[in-house]
């Protein structure tokens, strides 16, 4: 794979992680009507960018190194997992019919925040099953270990909360993947790459060391307005939840340099068994509701940087509003994650009007202020760095408590696709420390 | 109508009475209480309490008034209800056992502390609940009947009042025990004088409603049972408030402050943002604040705080006194230090403004939950012909009071109109809700606005999910969720038979076409590549809908549904409401099909005009540019003109949409060895395909525009468009 970005300088110096240029198996979840759930006249969120990226990536021919699933539909016993009885039985049940004839309770409507921002639209719980399905599913792959990367464009919807729907987001396909990822790995860690603070999933596991959130996003009179640098998480999650506030035009250089030196002080720090990535693409520059100036391959880098660690790695969308750059950017990260270098020039495809004039894969950045000075900037790495330095290593590992699944027998290794497992890195390290 | 017209009446009485009567409510004022404005705001109670007992609770029983004792006289509830209130609520009587104590007051005997509670709850509880929420909502209910509205006005009303008269007398002690040379006179003055000048309003309307907020903080451990003496109370009690409030920002901040102590440089006053801004002002204030809050912890009486009403009362007072001076103009305030007083007033004013918006704005009080992602969108939008950027900032910027007119201002400004201009001004100013008195004064003061007013996480069994400690056992998943795999096939029979193209692979710079990157040409190559793909999934095609994709969409619509789709969606435009007569115009389509047939073939139609003709555009509007430019006059013609009359039929009856198809429709019978020999390869076809558009050469010219316009005559070049799918697999399987 060689990209103008294939400077991993962080990966590659952990111990037993492969050289990013072999193959990972991927594995892609997607529900074939999930461009039809519309949320609405005119709002910003729209299922069909999913179908777009599905005609590109197939149009790029990527479909080839990959296994492509249909998510099995999450029931609402599922969904309760993580959401409240009562929400989930209001939200399985609730349509716009119900709404016209009163069925439903107005105060019900407003105490599980379904209005405005969530409108109840048609299909509305068809749309949060193939969601969490589609995560939950991709969870279950990596568990079994039938494949290094998963990925489910439809979900990441990480604003949903425990008991209420916010910022179009009903079903928080992220905690629900977790939970799922947590039956088999002690430590997960996710990362949220929207514009928007991923509040649902922070607030979800705040007070667990077991699962580490780090959130970068605009900070500053912008929606949900939490991700204060100094949330950082409470109780036994106290230090494992690390959010970079950012403010507006946000480019390619500075957000790496943020992004990655943090990013390898969690790998080396945290060591999580499985890694969960919100590639929310309203980070993009020229997004509808966002202020970042991320060109495509800035954001894929965020991708591109975690594929390197060599840990099985789960990859959701999440925000993205201006639907032809929501487009190229997952169809180019989907080719990152397949290993695959995308030519510039479009092929011909079902939505190709959609990218005109350019009709090309990367568009030129947004002439934008970048309001992030360098030393707000280091500051802020600074002070995450410090927060990360609190911490002990690599947590919730009880190191005379080796669970039975790092004895299992390493398996062949001669295959390029056969990643070392994460496992054996563990006990490595428990070895090292004795 | 009753209520609303008596109403009416009230108010002009009101109005009379602001303006001319000053001078009777003075002296009746100075003789102890309040005994004019107390009756007309018992009457006051009294109607919106008939109308809310007999409309609101209608549903469960009938509460005759008035209310009469044992003793056969009529019990004056407006009484019970204000002493019940001053003491703090229903709550802190009864956890105080003060029954007894109001019985008196209401002139009972002891004997009757049950018959009280039980008119208390019978008729004011929920009252005084719906009373405060009422004014903590602020909002009229959308919907509700006509009744409630009047009430709501009614009940507005009363509430202000409720509060201007505490603060009054609080007002009045206070300012008697800071200053013992001057009487109570002085307070009233200043609240009725039509000179009061907009710093006072507004730091009497913190006051109003830090009175009005804590009804709980009454419970201020200070005030003991014994020292009923209401006005003592209520003194103590808003005095508290507001200092309290004003201490809170600075502790509050002061936290912040050495919290932030790595992020931010502060140095002295100066706090630098984030943006590197120096927020000198934010700083000043919060140095005014505390020296509040030192100074009481020397000596209240001394403090710059009763200074600084001292002499905003002067002012108020003598607003010709040359002793006052002059307050200088903004830009000039900087220089200033905080010794003086008409700056600490502004600061005071400053922080008690943004406090003030701050909670009007997160009017739901959960800004977590309730903020809006997008609040632009259910505006107005066809109206809204903004560049995206302004659409993007998720929360709505406070804006100015005086630009903005509180919802309940607008529904009642007949009220207001003929209510005194002082008086519509404090109705105006005084927004209750006020919920969140934990968000300190300072937060809101500096400018940065971001670090400052961050909601704390929730923590609690509500919010976070269940996580088990890892026990090292591994649970099995549901196979389900491995889903259908859908690919790879299970049996790959197509690979053999295509030519495939590699991964990752972008489109050819050049093609064959006699007329690169027109619509025909690119609607063919898109065919072409659609066709390949078909081949290479197979019945996969299908299952993931990719005969759903795109411009084909279009096949199952007639030419007369597709205009009539355009009419409609150029019609709703202009009308909030998109596909509103959908049911009416296009009875055969359901929602499905029409959202379908919006996002594959009218968003590309208007997007392959868009980026022909006006390109530039492009880049800065965003996907739902329809919606904002097509109720404009350019957007009907630049847009909807040209495509709806040229494209359309290319599109729709036209050539290689539906050359693939194999949809009988469109089948015809034609063999295909009419138009290629059986070993032609796609490139042969593609070739085919445009030949015949050469023949159309002359007619094309420079103009995207015109090109658009010609391919209607390009019509008859598709004898191509009678081939199926079929007979090109059939041709290609033979090869």
């Amino acid at each position: 794979m060689d990209s103008s970005i294939s400077t991993v300088e962080g990966g590659a110096s952990l111990p037993s992680t492969g050289t990013d240029a072999t193959k990972r198996r991927v594995s892609y979840f997607y529900d074939p009507y999930i461009g039809d759930y519309y949320y609405g006249l005119g709002h910003p969120m729209k299922p069909h960018r999913i179908r777009i990226t599905q005609n590109l990536v197939c149009h790029y021919n990527l479909h080839r190194r990959m296994e492509i699933t249909r998510p099995f539909p999450a029931s609402a016993d599922d969904i309760r997992w993580f959401h409240s009885p009562d929400y989930v039985d209001f939200l399985s049940s609730v349509s716009p019919e119900t709404l016209y004839y009163q069925t439903h309770d107005d105060h019900d409507l407003k105490r599980f925040n379904l209005r405005e921002d969530c409108p109840v639209f048609d299909g509305l719980f068809g749309f949060c099953q193939a969601s969490a399905g589609g995560s939950i599913g991709a969870a279950v792959k990596l568990n079994r270990q039938d494949a290094d990367i998963a990925i489910n464009w439809a979900g990441g919807l990480h604003h949903a909360k425990r008991t209420g729907a916010s910022g179009f987001c009903y079903v928080n396909d992220i905690v629900l993947g977790i939970l799922e990822l947590l039956k088999v790995h002690k430590r997960v860690l996710y990362i949220d790459i929207d514009v928007h603070h991923g509040d649902g999933v922070e607030e979800a596991f705040y007070t667990t060391d077991r699962i580490m959130t780090v959130s970068f996003h605009k900070f500053g009179d912008f929606f949900p307005g939490t991700g204060h640098i100094k949330d950082i998480g409470a109780g036994s999650g106290k230090y494992y939840a690390l959010n970079a506030p950012l403010n507006d035009g946000i480019d390619d250089e500075s957000f790496r340099r943020l992004f990655r030196p943090i990013i390898q002080k969690v790998m080396e720090v945290y060591q999580p068994e499985a890694v969960v990535l919100q590639c929310g693409a309203d980070s993009l520059s020229g997004d509808r509701l966002g202020l970042f100036n991320l060109s495509v391959k800035g954001h894929a880098d965020c991708l591109r940087f975690l594929r390197s660690f060599n840990v099985p790695l789960m990859v959701l969308g999440g925000g993205g509003y201006t639907i032809r750059n929501v487009a190229r950017c997952w169809a180019y990260e989907t080719a990152v994650a397949v290993g695959v270098e995308l030519e510039n020039k479009l092929p011909y495809n079902d939505y190709y009007e959609y990218f005109g004039p350019d009709y090309t894969l990367h568009v030129e950045p947004i002439p934008m202020e970048n309001k992030n000075l360098p030393r707000d900037l280091e500051k802020i790495r600074n002070m995450l760095l410090e927060q990360l330095s609190r911490l002990p290593h690599a947590p919730s590992v009880p190191f005379q408590m080796a669970p039975s699944i790092t004895e299992v027998p390493e398996e062949r290794e001669e295959d390029m696709d056969q990643r070392p497992k994460p496992r054996i890195w563990i006990k490595e390290e428990y070895e090292s420390y004795c | 109508m009753e209520a609303w017209s008596s109403l009416n009446d009230e108010s002009q009485v009101h109005k009379g009475n602001g303006e001319s009567g000053s001078g009777i409510n003075l002296t009746v004022e100075l003789n102890g209480i309040d005994g004019c404005s107390k009756n007309r705001l018992k009457s006051l109670f009294d109607q919106v309490l008939s109308v809310f007992l007999s409309e609101v609770t209608e549903k469960k029983c009938l509460r005759p008034l008035p209310v009469m004792t044992s003793s056969g006289q009529p019990l004056d509830l407006f009484k019970l209800y204000w002493i019940v209130r001053k003491i703090g609520g229903y709550d802190r009587v009864s956890s105080k056992n003060l029954w007894a104590f109001i019985a008196e007051h209401c002139g009972l005997d002891v004997g009757a502390v049950a018959f009280v509670k039980l008119v208390y709850v019978k008729y004011l509880a929920e009252f005084d609940h719906w009373l405060r929420q009422f004014c903590k909502d602020g909002n009229l209910e959308k919907g509700e009947g006509g009744v409630i509205r009047r009430l709501d006005l009614l009940s507005k009303e009363l509430e202000t009042r409720f509060r201007r008269l505490l603060l009054r007398r609080c007002q009045k002690k206070k300012d008697t025990n800071l200053l013992p040379s001057k009487n109570g006179q002085v307070d009233f003055e200043m609240f009725t004088a039509e000179s009061v000048n907009k710093t006072n309003d507004h730091t009497t309307r913190r006051s109003y409603s830090a009175e009005n907020r804590n009804g709980n903080l009454y419970n201020s451990d200070e005030i003991s049972v014994s020292k009923m003496d209401d006005d003592y109370v209520f003194l103590v009690s808003a005095e508290g408030i507001v200092e309290k409030v004003l201490y809170k920002a600075p502790d509050k901040s002061n936290n912040e402050y050495d919290d932030d102590e790595n992020f931010f440089a502060h140095d002295g006053k100066n706090k630098v943002t984030s943006n590197g801004e120096v927020i000198q002002r934010a700083a000043s204030a919060k140095s005014v604040i505390e020296n509040v809050f030192d100074s009481r912890k020397r000596k209240r009486e001394s403090s710059c705080f009763s200074g600084m009403l001292n002499w905003i009362n002067h002012a108020a007072k003598h607003s010709n006194d040359p002793e006052i001076g002059e307050v200088p103009e903004s830009s000039k305030w900087k220089g200033h230090t905080s010794n003086e007083f008409w700056f600490q007033v502004l600061l005071v004013k400053e922080a008690l403004l943004k406090r003030r918006h701050i909670d009007t704005n997160a009017e739901e009080s959960n800004p977590q939950k309730k903020q809006r992602m997008h609040p632009s969108m259910y505006e107005d939008e066809r109206l809204n012909n903004q560049p995206a950027e302004k659409l993007r900032c998720s929360k709505r910027i406070p804006v100015s009071p005086k630009h903005a007119p509180c919802p309940c201002c607008n529904s009642c400004s007949t009220l207001h109109n003929k209510a005194a201009t002082h008086q519509k001004e404090e109705e105006e100013d005084i927004r209750p809700d006020l919920t969140s008195v934990e968000v300190s004064v300072t937060e809101k003061i500096d400018d940065s606005g971001d670090q400052q007013t961050h909601p704390e996480v929730s923590v609690g069994p509500l919010h976070q999910a269940e996580v088990p400690e890892w026990s090292g056992v591994i649970s099995e998943s549901d196979s389900k969720w491995l889903g259908t795999r859908m690919w790879p096939p299970e049996v790959e029979t197509t690979k053999s038979l295509v030519e495939l193209d590699p991964i990752g692979e972008g489109r050819r710079s050049s093609c064959g076409c006699r007329f690169p990157q027109s619509v025909e040409c690119i609607r063919f190559h898109i065919a072409e590549k659609r066709f390949k793909l078909k081949l290479e999934l197979g019945p996969l095609f299908n299952r993931w809908r990719f005969d759903r994709m795109g411009e084909e969409v279009s096949l199952s619509w007639t030419a007369e549904e597709e205009e009539r789709f355009k009419d409609m969606v150029r019609s709703s435009a202009m009308s909030n409401n998109k596909w509103k007569n959908s049911k009416k115009l296009l009875p055969s389509k359901t929602r499905n099909m029409l959202v379908s047939y919006y996002f594959n073939v009218f968003l590309i139609r208007r997007r392959s005009y868009q980026n022909r003709v006006t390109p530039k555009e492009l880049d800065s509007d965003d996907d739902e540019i329809e919606l904002g430019s097509v109720g404009d006059s350019f957007g009907n013609i630049a847009v909807h003109v040209p495509s709806s009359r040229s494209l359309t039929c290319v599109e729709n009856k036209a050539s290689l949409s539906s050359f693939f198809t194999s949809s009988p429709a469109t089948f015809n019978p034609r063999p295909v060895s009419q138009l290629m020999s059986p070993t032609s390869s796609i490139t042969e076809i593609n070739q085919q395909f445009v030949a015949p558009e050469d023949t159309l050469k002359s007619n094309f010219g420079e103009s995207p525009m015109k090109k658009k316009k010609r391919i209607k005559f390009s019509i008859p070049l598709a004898p191509v468009n009678k081939f199926s799918t079929k007979n090109l697999q059939i041709n290609y399987k033979s090869v």
